[in-house]
């Protein structure tokens, strides 16, 4: 619906991609460890290999878990925007259909957070 | 003809207002009056407006003068007295600093929103009461910053309020919530702010704080808000007084109401999230918790309220079904979310005492204990091991309310509540189905948004680590304003001035260095 | 059941000559002593009567007076010279 407005009116959004300096945002959920009281924004290239994205991002943002010595990644199960989804580590991001704002979801079976609590 | 010699209340105002009013000759009222129509609202008859109360202005001036005398005087008697020294304990400040940073700018904006509608409706009644309105709202940015200013001389975190609310992450809740209600028309700001915020909500926000002050030794605060109230007292009466009007004006007027009334509660309830952390958290003699204040001051009260507006059309706001579950969550959420991210904020924050934890239990028996507890016990044994836990990475926000997504679905109390959508090729998210309805009826009103997390990552907010920008940009002074309670300079004064108090707990020995984040 | 309305006064010694008049004139109101506070509540209606506050106190009285201190209230309200209601429709 329009804006109720005196005249006019027209707004760009401020969060497109060309804001970011050549990044784009991706969003991290993990799944039932509420410890991390909401998912991280993450600023990264497009072309940044998936295996990378693991590597070096995603396990030092999670490494002050207690469950993150445990977590096997090979097993996780993932959702791209609310859509089951099955990542390819060699290819890029945005190869891999994770575009700018995407919200990627990780689920790890069997990893129930604080002494099975979910947090 | 016999000549009365006194006025009666009703008359003298009348003569005093709206009779000073005139009808224009030589403009139209639409050029007068440009902004009455535009929302849709219909207005048949302006003298059909009820003046809530009468204060002419030679009364409103002797009653405020007699207020601020009282006022000033007690807040230099707690000062001379060091009444900063018989506080329940230093953590309470850091509810203070949350109050000046947070609160009072909103108090500046509620003077500039009334001072504009003020000029725009072409009711003579309803122009006076929102020009009084705009006063009341500057005396109380004042009387606010008076009480708070002696805590400044000896307390962090307080220097530099108005700086901080237009730039620090979390200080964008309340900011953008006034923005949006200035930013629309007049009615709608009337529903969002007289109506939604200072009826149905302000005894949320202030009996929390007043109590708060009260129970924990803070005369100033007190008084201020004692002061203020009696000007609210007002400011209710005109939020009925309006709503009441429009709905009897026209019935085209309901369903746009309505719609309001909805957008607002919602967004006054995510606001409110603070205040529920303040209460629960912040005050180290409990007033009582914020489920219970939910329950009276909205559940009950607004019941009434709501029953009453029933003969109009109006029924209570969308999702309040979602807000007497989220009342035994939100205020844990909130603190969850400021003790991880303390590395920026202008206040310390802290884990409960075992005393503190079980009163918590007590209060939330259905929520504390299975979801909460556990998060807070294991980062105290972080603590303890001088390994306090801060989060290195940034939330994600939602578009509308601009807390992080740290809310859980009302049905689903392990999985974090999240909605999204697409406008014109780009994706938006929430915190909840509340917050994607509003955005959904006015997209591209949210769409420009400055998320602070978002401006951050633009390289908008002069650094490219936290350090820095909380440094440079927040103008937080780093090691001093911000981190963990225990140990901070503040800690260690209170402790100075209360050798023998056993409830200034002693301080673990924390290494600086650890306190920081990469 | 109606709904309640309430007016929350600030516990001092003025606020407590205005309460013995409400309660006189209001049998049906209720009073509970909070911190700092005195809160009158009744069921649909409460009606402040000026010459019932006068001939307690002993005093003139002016209505208007009262509201510097009150501190919250629930209901429409109707203000006149010599009386301050609030009432609830249903």
């Amino acid at each position: 619906m329009p804006v109720t407005a005196i005249g006019a009116y027209n707004a760009q959004p401020l969060d497109s991609q060309d804001k970011f300096n050549g990044l784009q945002l991706v969003y991290l959920c993990w799944e039932r460890h509420l410890m991390f009281c909401a998912p991280f924004t993450f600023p990264l290239p497009p072309t940044m290999p998936f295996g990378d994205f693991i590597e070096h991002v995603v396990k030092s943002s999670i490494s002050q878990h207690p469950d993150a010595p445990q977590v096997d990644f090979n097993h996780a199960q993932w959702r791209l925007n609310d859509q089951p989804f099955t990542p390819n580590y060699s290819a890029s991001l945005i190869d891999n259909g994770i575009d700018h704002k995407s919200l990627l979801h990780m689920n790890t079976p069997g990893l129930n957070g604080i002494a099975g609590t979910f947090n | 003809m016999a000549v009365k010699k006194r006025l009666n209340a009703k008359e003298k105002y009348r003569c005093m207002t709206r009779d000073l009013d005139w009808e224009p000759s030589y403009q139209t009222h639409e050029d007068i009056y440009p902004h009455e129509r535009f929302e849709g609202i219909k207005i048949t008859d302006w003298d059909k407006w009820e003046d809530p109360f009468r204060l002419t202005m030679d009364t409103y001036w002797k009653y405020q003068a007699e207020k601020e005398k009282k006022l000033y005087a007690i807040f230099d008697a707690f000062s001379q007295n060091n009444g900063h020294t018989t506080l329940s304990d230093a953590r309470y400040v850091n509810a203070l600093k949350l109050f000046l940073s947070g609160v009072t700018p909103l108090e500046y904006q509620a003077y500039q929103g009334f001072a504009r509608v003020g000029r725009q409706f072409s009711g003579a009644g309803a122009r006076i009461a929102c020009q009084m309105q705009a006063i009341d709202e500057l005396r109380h940015v004042q009387t606010q910053i008076h009480a708070m200013s002696h805590y400044n001389k000896h307390f962090n975190g307080l220097h530099d309020f108005a700086h901080m609310h237009d730039r620090v992450w979390f200080l964008s809740v309340p900011k953008s919530f006034f923005e949006d209600a200035r930013t629309a028309g007049p009615f709608e700001f009337l529903t969002a702010i007289s109506f939604s915020f200072e009826y149905v909500l302000t005894n949320l926000l202030f009996v929390p704080f007043m109590s708060g002050a009260a129970f924990n030794g803070d005369m100033a605060t007190v008084t201020f808000g004692f002061s203020a109230q009696s000007d609210e007292a007002r400011h209710m009466t005109l939020g009925l007084e309006v709503i009441k009007f429009l709905l009897e004006q026209h019935e085209d007027n309901v369903p746009i109401i309505q719609r309001w009334i909805d957008k607002w509660f919602w967004r006054g309830y995510r606001l409110l999230t603070l205040v529920g952390m303040m209460m629960d958290y912040m005050l180290p003699n409990k007033v009582m918790s914020w489920s219970e204040a939910w329950g009276v001051y909205f559940e009950d009260a607004g019941g009434a309220l709501f029953k009453d507006l029933e003969r109009y059309g109006i029924r209570p706001p969308k999702h309040v079904e979602e807000t007497t579950v989220g009342k035994d969550h939100v205020s844990h959420q909130a603190w969850s979310i400021f003790y991880q991210y303390s590395q920026a904020t202008n206040f310390h924050t802290w884990m409960p005492t075992d005393e503190e934890l079980d009163w918590l239990s007590s209060k939330y028996p259905d929520t504390f204990d299975k979801i909460y507890r556990p998060r807070f016990e294991h980062w105290r044994a972080l603590q303890e091991k001088g390994e306090r836990f801060y989060n290195p990475t940034l939330p994600m926000l939602c578009q509308i309310c601009q807390i992080p997504l740290s809310f859980t679905e009302p049905d689903e109390q392990t999985t974090l509540s999240h909605r999204t959508t697409e406008h014109e090729g780009e994706r938006y998210h929430f915190c909840s189905q509340g917050c994607c309805d509003i955005f959904e009826y006015e997209p591209t009103k949210y769409i420009q948004a400055w998320l602070p997390v978002h401006q951050i990552l633009q390289g908008n907010c002069g650094g490219a680590d936290v350090e820095t920008i909380v440094r440079d940009y927040y103008n937080i002074s780093p090691g001093q304003d911000n981190f963990e309670y225990l140990g901070s300079t503040e800690h260690r004064r209170w402790q100075d001035w209360h050798p023998n108090d056993r409830n200034s707990a002693p301080a673990t020995p924390v290494d600086p260095d650890l306190l920081k984040t990469g | 059941m109606t709904s309640l309305v309430y007016m929350n006064l600030q516990d001092t010694d003025y606020a407590r000559s205005i309460v013995d008049a409400i309660v006189q004139d209001n049998p049906h109101a209720e009073i509970q002593h909070q911190p700092s506070m005195i809160r009158i509540a009744a069921e649909g209606r409460l009606d402040i009567r000026r010459d019932t506050v006068e001939q307690l106190t002993g005093s003139p009285w002016d209505i208007q007076e009262m509201l510097m201190y009150v501190i919250t209230l629930g209901g429409n309200v109707v203000e006149e010279d010599d009386s301050f209601s609030l009432y609830w429709n249903n």
